[in-house]
C-alpha cells in the first residue's frame, strides 16, 4: 500500500476527480427530473386515460420502463458510481474533508490510465442511460423487469461497471487508512452484486443488434429477474446505495459509526441475503414451492440486519441531533434511514404468506419506500454532497421538505391501494365466484392515485428546483474562478508558471481539513 | 473470526463477498435447474407458432407486461377469476419469462371464454368502447402495421439452438407464413396460444 504522498510524487497531481463527480451528479438530477416527470405523466394518464396520445412510442407501456430505467440507472446508478469514486477517495484523503475541495482532491495522484477510465465511466455510464432509454422507447425491450435494455447495451453496461471496479480499486489502493471504512464494504459488495446479477440477466443469445433471447427459461429466468426487480436487499444498486448512505452519514456528521460491530454484523448477514431476494415476489406462482419457502425464510431474516442497519445510522446522528435542523442534507439522511427501515419492514412482512397475498392481488406490487425513499433520496443527497454549496440554502431546504413529503404521500397511497385492493380481491360470495369485479378492484386504486399523484409532483418540483440551484452555483462558481484568475493574471504577471495553486503541494498529513468547505451547510 | 483481518485487505473482503452471493445464488439456481420441472422439456407442450413469437415480440415492445400479468397464482382470488393455477411446465418455454410484476390490469394467462376475437380486437383498438372507466391505452397502430417476416426465421434459430424443438420446414416456411399478417393477429394468436390446449387437458394433481 502507497501512501498518496509517495504516489503524488510518480504522477502528475490532477483533479479530474473533481469534474467526473460534478459531471455525474448532474446528469444524476437531469435522468432524476426527466424520471419523476414521466412518472407523474403516467399517474395522470391512470387516473385520465384519455389524456394520452394514440402515438406508439409514447404509450404507457413504453414510457413505464423508460421511468424505471431513468430513475435506476440514470439516477441512482450515476449516483453511486460518483459516490463509489468519492467513498474510494476519502480512503485515501483519511480525514473529515468534503472529496470536491480542490486541496483534497489535488493530493490524490491517479495514473494516466486510470483518469482516462475514470472518463470513460462517465461518457460510457451516460450512453447506457440514453442508448438503453431510446431502445425502450424504440420498442426494443428485453422484457425483462428493471433491465429492459438490449443486450448491446448490456454489454456496455458490464465494460462501464469493471471500469468503475478498476478505478474504485486502484484508488483504494493508495488509500491511508488501514482499515477499510463501512463504506467501502458495501460497495464492494455492491460491485460483485451488480455483475453477478447483472450478467447473470443479461446472458441471452443476440439476434441481430437490438433482441436477444434469454439463455435461462421459464421459473429459472423469472427468478433472476426478481433479484433485480425487487429493491431489497439485493435490488441493482441496493448496496451501492447504502454504501452512499453510510458514506455520507459519518463524513457529513463528522461523527463515528454508531457500532462498528453492529455494521459488521449486519453487513455479512445483507451479504448472505443478498441474492435471495427474488423467491417472496413469486408466492405461489408456478416457482417450486421449496425455492418460495427457502426464499421467504431468508426474507424474514432480513428484518435483523435492516433495522439494525437502519438503528446504527440512526443512532449515529442522534450524537448531534441539532444537526437535522442546521443541514438539510442530514435530515434526508435520516429520512432516507428511517424509509430503509419502512422498506424492510415491508419486505419482511411480504414473507407471510397471507400478507404476501394481499401485496401483488391487483395494480400494486412493493410500495416506492425503497425506490424513492432510499435510491432517490440517497442519490440526490450524494450529488448536493459533491458538488459546492448551493447558492441558495433557502431552495435546497425547500426541496429537503419536498422529497420527505413527496415520499411520505408515495408510500402512504401505495400501503392504502395494497391494503383496499388486497382485501376486495379474495373475498368470495358463497357461490365461490369473486364479490367484486377487476373493475371495482381497480377502481379503489383511484383515491390512492389522486395522493401518489400529489407526492410524485412533489418530487418533480424538487428536482426541478434542484436542477436550478446546481445550474446557478455552478455558475457562480465559474465567473468567481475567472474572475480570481483575472485577478491572479494581473497582479503576478511574470509568475505565470506558479499559476496552480500552492496548496497543491501540501502533503495530505499537514494540510488541515478543508473545514471551510461549503457543502456543510453549518 | 478476525473481522480486522478483512477491513484490511480490500481482496480477500471482495473474494469472500463474491463467495457468499455466489453461494446464496447457485443454492437456488442449481436445484432450480435440476427440477423435474425444469430439467426436461414436457413432451406434449408444443412451443409457440411463428405467428405467436411474432405476437410474443409484440407483447414485449409494447411492455404489456408493465400491467398485466401472465402467471395465475394459485390463491383465491386468482383461481376464483382465472381458472386453475400456472403450472411450471406450462412455462417451461418462457424466454423471457413475460410473468410480470405488477397488475394493472387483468392477467393474461389465458384470455377469457366470454370475449370472442371480435371483442379483443375492438377492445384493443378503442379499450374504453368495451369496457368504461378502462385505464388500457388504445394500440389503433397494431390495426395499421402488418409483420414483414424479417427476423422471424433467426429468432427460431436461436430458440431452436437452445433446445426449442422447432422442425427446420418450420423455420424455412415461417417467413411466408407470416408475413403480411396484420400484427394484432399476432399478438392474439400468442395470447390464445398462451396455454396449450394440450397442457391444461394433461394437467395432473
Amino acid at each position: 500500500m502507497r501512501t498518496a504522498l509517495e504516489a503524488s510524487a510518480c504522477h502528475p497531481r490532477v483533479n479530474h476527480h473533481h469534474h467526473a463527480s460534478h459531471d455525474f451528479s448532474r446528469m444524476a438530477v437531469i435522468w432524476g427530473l426527466l424520471s419523476l416527470c414521466l412518472a407523474v405523466w403516467l399517474n395522470l394518464i391512470w387516473l385520465w386515460p384519455s389524456l394520452g396520445p394514440e402515438v406508439a412510442w409514447l404509450s404507457y407501456g413504453r414510457l413505464a420502463p423508460l421511468q424505471h430505467h431513468l430513475l435506476l440507472y440514470g439516477l441512482g446508478g450515476s449516483a453511486v458510481i460518483a459516490g463509489g469514486y468519492s467513498i474510494a477517495m476519502h480512503s485515501v484523503l483519511q480525514r473529515e474533508s468534503r472529496t470536491d475541495a480542490e486541496t483534497a482532491i489535488a493530493d490524490i495522484a491517479l495514473p494516466p490510465f486510470t483518469l482516462k477510465l475514470m472518463h470513460f465511466t462517465f461518457l460510457g455510464w451516460q450512453a447506457v442511460v440514453a442508448l438503453g432509454a431510446l431502445a425502450i422507447v424504440a420498442g426494443y425491450s428485453s422484457g425483462q423487469y428493471m433491465a429492459e435494455a438490449p443486450w448491446l447495451v448490456d454489454l456496455l453496461m458490464t465494460l462501464v461497471w469493471l471500469a468503475v471496479a478498476w478505478v474504485f480499486f486502484t484508488v483504494l489502493e493508495q488509500r491511508t487508512l488501514r482499515r477499510l471504512p463501512v463504506a467501502c464494504w458495501y460497495f464492494i459488495a455492491g460491485l460483485m452484486l451488480v455483475l453477478i446479477q447483472h450478467v447473470l440477466i443479461s446472458l441471452s443469445v443476440p439476434i441481430g443488434l437490438l433482441e436477444s433471447i434469454p439463455l435461462f427459461t421459464g421459473s429459472l429466468e423469472a427468478l433472476i429477474q426478481r433479484w433485480q426487480a425487487g429493491p431489497l436487499p439485493g435490488g441493482m444498486f441496493a448496496f451501492g446505495v447504502i454504501a452512499l448512505l453510510h458514506h455520507m452519514v459519518t463524513s457529513r456528521s463528522r461523527l463515528p459509526l454508531y457500532s462498528h460491530r453492529l455494521a459488521a454484523t449486519s453487513f455479512w448477514m445483507l451479504v448472505l441475503l443478498a441474492t435471495w431476494g427474488g423467491a417472496p415476489l413469486l408466492f405461489a406462482s408456478a416457482l417450486p414451492a421449496w425455492s418460495q419457502t427457502l426464499g421467504m425464510a431468508m426474507g424474514l431474516l432480513l428484518l435483523a440486519p435492516g433495522l439494525a442497519l437502519s438503528l446504527n445510522g440512526l443512532m449515529t446522528l442522534k450524537e448531534d441531533w441539532h444537526s437535522l435542523r442546521r443541514d438539510p442534507l442530514i435530515c434526508l439522511l435520516a429520512a432516507a434511514l428511517v424509509s430503509y427501515a419502512l422498506a424492510v419492514l415491508e419486505y419482511s412482512l411480504l414473507s407471510l404468506p397471507t400478507l404476501n397475498a394481499l401485496t401483488f392481488s391487483a395494480a400494486n406490487s412493493l410500495s416506492p419506500a425503497a425506490s424513492l425513499g432510499v435510491v432517490a433520496t440517497v442519490a440526490i443527497v450524494m450529488a448536493y454532497h459533491l458538488l459546492p454549496p448551493m447558492r441558495s440554502l433557502a431552495l435546497l431546504k425547500t426541496h429537503a421538505l419536498l422529497v420527505i413529503i413527496g415520499t411520505l404521500l408515495c408510500v402512504a397511497a401505495s400501503w392504502a391501494t395494497t391494503l383496499l385492493q388486497g382485501s376486495m380481491w379474495h373475498v368470495l360470495a358463497n357461490d365461490g365466484r369473486p364479490l367484486y369485479t377487476l373493475s371495482e378492484v381497480l377502481e379503489a386504486a383511484r383515491m390512492p392515485m389522486m395522493i401518489s399523484l400529489g407526492g410524485l409532483a412533489c418530487w418533480a418540483l424538487g428536482l426541478l428546483l434542484m436542477l436550478l440551484n446546481v445550474t446557478r452555483t455552478l455558475a457562480d462558481q465559474k465567473s468567481e474562478r475567472q474572475a480570481a484568475h483575472e485577478r491572479q493574471r494581473l497582479s503576478s504577471g511574470s509568475h505565470k508558471a506558479s499559476s496552480e495553486p500552492a496548496m497543491h503541494s501540501a502533503s495530505p498529513s499537514t494540510t488541515p481539513p478543508a473545514t471551510s468547505s461549503g457543502g456543510h451547510y453549518a | 473470526m478476525r473481522h480486522v483481518l478483512l477491513e484490511r485487505h480490500a481482496g480477500l473482503m471482495t473474494a469472500l463477498c463474491l463467495l457468499t452471493m455466489s453461494l446464496g445464488a447457485l443454492a437456488q439456481l442449481v436445484p432450480l435447474g435440476a427440477h423435474p420441472s425444469l430439467a426436461s422439456a414436457p413432451e406434449d407442450l408444443k412451443p409457440l407458432s411463428a405467428l405467436a413469437l411474432e405476437g410474443q415480440r409484440i407483447y414485449q415492445r409494447e411492455g404489456c407486461q408493465q400491467c398485466h400479468t401472465r402467471m395465475v397464482r394459485d390463491l383465491p382470488g386468482d383461481t376464483a377469476r382465472h381458472g386453475d393455477a400456472t403450472t411450471a411446465r406450462e412455462r417451461y418455454y418462457d424466454r423471457p419469462s413475460l410473468w410480470g410484476v405488477e397488475r394493472w390490469g387483468t392477467d393474461l394467462s389465458k384470455l377469457p371464454a366470454q370475449h370472442d376475437d371480435a371483442w379483443q380486437r375492438l377492445h384493443l383498438h378503442d379499450p374504453r368502447s368495451q369496457v368504461p372507466g378502462s385505464a388500457m391505452p388504445a394500440y389503433p397502430w397494431l390495426f395499421e402495421r402488418a409483420l414483414s417476416g424479417e427476423g422471424i426465421a433467426a429468432r427460431m434459430r436461436a430458440l431452436q439452438g437452445l433446445g426449442v424443438p422447432y422442425a427446420e420446414d418450420e423455420i424455412l416456411a415461417a417467413p411466408n407464413d407470416v408475413r403480411g399478417t396484420a400484427e394484432i393477429t399476432a399478438l392474439l394468436a400468442y395470447l390464445q396460444q398462451a396455454a396449450p390446449a394440450s397442457d391444461i387437458a394433461s394437467r395432473g394433481p
